[in-house]
């Protein structure tokens, strides 16, 4: 039995998701959910998620949304198999969980709303906001600035090892480099530079960007 | 002391916490921190916390922030004390925790936050709430509270049958909310009326509640 990923493979949520599984060599299907139609808000999709995001996974009879859930739960699940993703020490899962924050909580919103104006709403014909670009492109700036102090003193996030809290990175930041052309923040930064070409250059990764025709 | 919490007792973050350090009955020092002076954004507390924001734990030499992840690795380390909040001997339970964890923190959180701001933090700095924004907020709340009614129609609490760190990671800001004119957004809906009854009257809420004295 595979584990069904509702989502299209390009979004950058469901992508989180599926970087982790391929991690694991965890078989999977993609379930295609047309958002440009609206499938994601009807109401057989709303059973899955109530907040009519993608993803939402089905494995067997036992459902999950919410992808930084998802990919804790696969993570723990199969934490003999694959990469250490979770940590191994008490103090080590801290910091993944550390660093899973600060993504959600201080990155992911200035990218994904960078995203959004440059991206999103040109591709739907509507103009994006270039001065709420500018300003979230000034705080990203400063959030960045204190992710390459870390990786000047740690190879990856949490640690020497990849884990969770750089794999959560992936999906956003190579929207924010490649659909949003906001390249230079990665690429002026030596060791957030590094980082993510090592990252981004993970076999689950190409992989996946396979998958996505990226 | 070993377990130092460094922020606010006022303060939200600082809250959920305090919170769980009350539910694992652990003893701990809160250090205050001078935010209102700006101490959170310079050295020394920028060498625990180089985002500036509380709060920050130390426990021994461990140095941790991000309110989320420290409750974690309290409950993690002190599994076998207090109440269980991470249900971590199930890995299903601990997923279905961890999804309204994640619904708090990225559906409920930027609303309420947001709201607290109008009725609790403009009137300490003599303004009024922003109707537009407090109309705008209001309405991405009902629709996430209209999810809770049905989650909690269905289930006693958040992740379940059993109180855990799903349903901890509500109270902080729903302890400022809960004392604003918009309450009625939670007691309009039975459910969740009823949940928050619960987790509002457990003795660690009760004792945090004692030091949330913003309004």
């Amino acid at each position: 039995m595979v584990v069904k990923v509702f989502g299209p493979v390009h979004a950058a949520c469901p992508q989180r998701v599926l970087a982790c599984l391929l991690e694991k060599d965890v078989d999977f299907e993609i379930v295609h959910v047309n958002l440009d139609q609206g499938e994601h808000k009807q109401p057989d999709f709303l059973v899955r998620q109530p907040f009519g995001q993608v993803p939402a996974i089905e494995d067997g009879d036992f459902r999950l949304f919410e992808s930084r859930a998802i990919i804790r739960y696969y993570a723990a699940k199969y934490a003999e198999r694959g990469p250490n993703l979770l940590g191994k020490t008490l103090e080590e899962r801290a910091l993944v969980d550390q660093w899973l924050e600060v993504e959600a909580h201080n990155f992911n919103d200035l990218v994904y709303t960078m995203v959004l104006q440059l991206v999103v709403l040109p591709r739907m014909g509507q103009p994006g906001d270039l001065a709420l670009v500018h300003s979230c492109e000034q705080k990203l700036e400063k959030v960045l600035d204190i992710y390459e102090q870390r990786l000047s003193n740690s190879k990856y996030l949490a640690g020497e090892s990849f884990t969770l809290a750089d794999l959560t990175h992936l999906p956003g930041t190579r929207y924010l480099m490649n659909e949003a052309k906001m390249g230079h923040l990665i690429t002026e930064r030596k060791h957030i530079n590094a980082w993510w070409e090592d990252i981004s250059s993970r076999p689950a990764w190409k992989k996946l960007m396979n998958l996505a025709c990226f | 002391m070993a377990i130092k919490v460094h922020g606010l007792a006022v303060a939200a973050c600082t809250v959920r916490v305090l919170l769980c350090l009350h539910e694992k009955g652990l003893e701990y020092e809160l250090v205050p921190v001078d935010v209102f002076n700006g101490a959170h954004k310079k050295q020394p507390y920028l060498s625990l916390n180089p985002f500036g924001q509380i709060p920050a734990l130390e426990d021994e030499d461990i140095k941790l922030f991000e309110s989320r992840a420290i409750c974690k690795y309290l409950a993690n380390k002190y599994k076998d004390k207090g109440t269980d909040l991470l249900r971590s001997s199930s890995l299903k339970e601990s997923a279905i925790a961890e999804i309204w964890m994640e619904v708090e923190a990225h559906q409920l959180n930027g609303p309420l936050r947001a709201l607290i701001h109008q009725f609790v933090l403009n009137p300490l700095r003599g303004k009024v709430p922003d109707e537009k924004i407090v109309e705008g907020e209001l309405e991405k709340l009902e629709k996430v509270l209209d999810v809770y009614e049905e989650r909690l129609s269905k289930s006693k609490y958040l992740g379940g049958d059993f109180y855990t760190m799903a349903d901890l990671n509500n109270l902080p800001y729903l302890l400022y909310f809960m004392k604003t004119p918009k309450a009625s957004y939670v007691t309009s809906r039975p459910h969740v009326n009823a949940w928050w009854n619960d987790i509002s009257s457990r003795p660690a809420t009760i004792k945090v509640s004692e030091g949330m004295t913003m309004i």
